[in-house]
């Protein structure tokens, strides 16, 4: 048997995350052997791993550019590079990029200052790459578990804390049983089909077997377990709330998008002729989600878990776009997680810049008096609330007016006036923290720490993507703003077909 | 109708009579005398010093854990070990890659002193 | 003669429907490990009948797969309980409330 051709410009991003993983381990006991000063190991491993991701986000902004399809293995494809591969390993790699950066400072302050954070962080992030590579059932379900089970870890990271304990247990529970179901999901659809990668089955799906479409819903199941889609939704807010914030925004932020990715390039590439009759599950799935998540949010006065209530009702909007079915509604959806990544991602740092002393900033009563202690960061927080909530003139109007667009492009008018009524909802809980933080002071004033300059720099990155999207919906070709980004979301989208 | 099932059918069968053979022959032939020392735990006279029912020391499950990760890795090499020669120069670069990245594992493990006792 | 591909369809179905409800009713942190894995070995035992009905070799390698990749999550899972027993001293789930519904 010969060699096989392989192309290894495929698998880069992938193998920069993988192995850099096992140079941050290795380098990790190497330089606490040497007792070095502890503050400089957590930094020296942080700027290892950004810089291997940085290498990941360059092949894949190369590979977008390029916009050829690059198959690892031609001859058995499991694997490949694409436009839409390149989008979302380049949004997943800096959202984690900018969460190590961050984490510098973070980690200390909490008292969780280990080098294996980074280690695991990199093999999540690698699974993930895999993730959204996948053209193949059997690299799909590596991908899915070599994204999670570093997660278990990481939300357990704080192992002397009973909640973060809690908060690992919970996830890896949810977490494996979703993995079965969507294994066993696999099993069936490789039962109809005798084949598990995506153009096989695409030919050879059987549209009215029943054991087909029992497999195909154990999929969707599976995965709307992972993206915290009500009513599969009940976990998410206690393992965000109990996890290290600088882990709750990584999973509440890459997890979604690696996990949608990897839905659209499924129910396109490899369930294209019989997605049209999930639109109804779809259908359920989002309006469900949106009423659940916003209605849920109101009540809640823990930070984390109102932010966790946040990103269900988000999953909610993405999955309208789901339910449309349409190119225009799944680049509606990939603009949206350009978007969610940012706001988000900011929303969790300014959390992260408050931490100190061993302890979250996890409360609405930490946030009283905020605006006038550390005005800047009080600033930046209203903006990304804003921003969250849809307020014309940031990001998120901009990626919530696009995906009910589609929708009602599409036909599906109750479902776009669903999200709206979601969205008029969350108004009232986004605005709560502006409130508490301009209006209200504290009953004992604590000073606080100053921001890092990691912490500065994130937040600093996502305010200027969130104006910059909200502010410049250009329509003039050539220049970058919300509607060009959305271009490459759609020719991203496009290429699946 | 049931006849695919013959061969589990004997397979169950032999079990049963082989291990109700090995304990029955033992009941009938085996010797049986009882006195104060042999109805004791170690049946030697040695008398135990304290409960039997105590926790394990934490050291064992790290230790079985880190058996069964690196067991089921050699898994992968069933399948290169039997196509070794068709697979050739490439399957075994292929395989010295795994490896070497187990290797990494191991070395982390051993550094951190798990291995310890 | 080989056993027809409904009875092994049926036999990892039996498990699976077995796995879940234990995974969903247990109490005992242990035993809904078990209950998962036993989700996953049924649908070990599907991948391999359908790689027999269809003559293909995908199931097989899947199935050395998920054995692996079983074992890390066990693994993990394992630490995690101890994790949480040394915190807590129970395995009970009914005890790990801290962190409400």
């Amino acid at each position: 048997m010969n060699a096989p051709q392989l192309d290894m410009a495929a698998i880069a991003p992938l193998a920069f995350a993988a192995f850099g993983a096992l140079f941050v381990l290795l380098g990790e006991v190497w330089l606490t052997r040497r007792r070095t000063n502890e503050h400089f190991i957590n930094a020296a491993l942080s700027v290892l791993s950004i810089s291997f991701l940085g290498l990941s986000v360059y092949c894949a902004g190369a590979a977008f550019s390029d916009g050829t399809t690059r198959v690892f293995d031609p001859a058995n494809p499991m694997l490949s590079l694409d436009r839409f591969a390149a989008y979302s390993i380049a949004l997943i790699g800096i959202a984690s990029l900018l969460i190590c950066f961050a984490s510098i400072s973070y980690l200390p302050q909490v008292g969780i200052n280990h080098g294996e954070y980074y280690a695991l962080l990199l093999l999540s992030t690698a699974g993930m790459f895999l993730l959204v590579g996948a053209t193949d059932l059997m690299a799909l379900f590596l991908g899915l578990e070599l994204m999670s089970i570093p997660l278990y870890v990481m939300a357990g990271f704080d192992r002397r804390n009973l909640r973060s304990n809690e908060s690992a247990f919970k996830y890896f529970l949810v977490g494996s049983f979703a993995s079965a179901i969507l294994l066993y999901g696999i099993a069936l659809v490789y039962g109809v089909t005798g084949s598990l990668g995506f153009d096989a089955i695409r030919a050879g799906f059987p549209p009215g077997n029943p054991i087909g479409i029992v497999g195909l819903g154990l999929l969707v199941v599976g995965f709307a377990f992972k993206v915290a889609s009500a009513p599969f939704h009940q976990w998410a807010p206690d393992v965000y709330e109990g996890a290290p914030t600088s882990v709750t925004a990584y999973m509440a932020i890459t997890v979604k998008v690696a996990a949608f990715a990897a839905l659209l390039r499924l129910l396109t590439q490899a369930f294209g002729p019989v997605t049209a009759s999930l639109s109804d599950l779809f259908w359920v799935l989002a309006a469900l989600t949106i009423v659940v998540g916003n209605v849920m949010a109101v009540i809640q006065t823990n930070l984390k878990r109102l932010l966790a209530y946040s990103s269900i009702a988000h999953a909610g909007y993405l999955l309208i776009g789901f339910a449309t079915g349409t190119v225009e509604g799944y680049g509606a959806v990939l603009f949206y997680l350009l978007v969610y990544v940012f706001t988000n991602l900011g929303a969790f740092a300014v959390l992260m810049a408050l931490a100190q002393g061993g302890r979250d900033c996890d409360t609405l009563d930490d946030l009283a008096g905020l605006a006038r202690q550390r005005p800047g960061l009080a600033a930046l927080l209203t903006l990304f609330a804003l921003s969250l909530a849809g307020i014309p003139g940031t990001a998120g109007f901009v990626a919530k007016f696009f995906v009910f667009e589609s929708a009602v492009a599409s036909g599906q008018t109750v479902l776009a006036i669903i999200g709206v009524l979601g969205s008029v909802v969350s108004f009232y809980y986004y605005l709560r923290l502006p409130v508490q933080m301009y209006m209200s002071e504290a009953a004992t004033e604590t000073p606080r720490r100053h921001a890092a300059t990691g912490e500065l720099l994130v937040l600093a990155v996502c305010a200027v993507v969130v104006l910059f999207l909200g502010f410049f919906p250009s329509h003039a070709p050539g220049v970058l703003g919300a509607v060009r980004a959305l271009e490459w979301a759609r020719s991203s989208v496009a290429m699946l077909y | 109708m049931l006849a695919e099932y013959t061969g589990a059918v004997v397979i169950l069968a032999v079990a049963l009579v082989l291990a109700s053979a090995l304990l029955g022959i033992h009941l009938l032939v085996g010797p049986r005398r009882s006195f104060a020392e042999k109805d004791e735990p170690f049946e030697c006279g040695e008398r135990p010093i304290v409960s039997p029912h105590q926790r394990f020391s934490v050291k064992f499950y790290i230790v079985a854990m880190l058996f069964i990760l690196f067991d089921v890795e050699a898994v992968f090499m069933y399948p290169w070990g039997a196509l070794f020669t068709e697979l050739g120069w490439f399957g075994f670069v292929e395989m010295l890659t795994f490896v070497a990245v187990l290797a990494g594992g191991l070395a982390y493990v051993w550094m951190k002193g798990a291995l310890e006792w | 003669m080989p056993v027809p591909l409904a009875h092994v369809i049926a036999l990892s179905a039996i498990l699976f429907a077995i796995g879940t409800v234990g995974a969903l009713s247990r109490r005992n942190l242990v035993v809904i490990l078990m209950s998962i894995e036993l989700m996953l070995n049924a649908a070990n035992v599907a991948f391999l009948g359908f790689a027999r009905a269809w003559a293909s070799l995908d199931g097989h390698v899947m199935v050395l797969m998920v054995i692996v990749v079983a074992a890390a999550e066990v693994a993990v899972g394992l630490g995690i309980v101890i994790a949480l027993f040394r915190n807590r001293e129970s395995v009970d789930v009914e005890e790990v409330s801290l962190l409400k519904w």
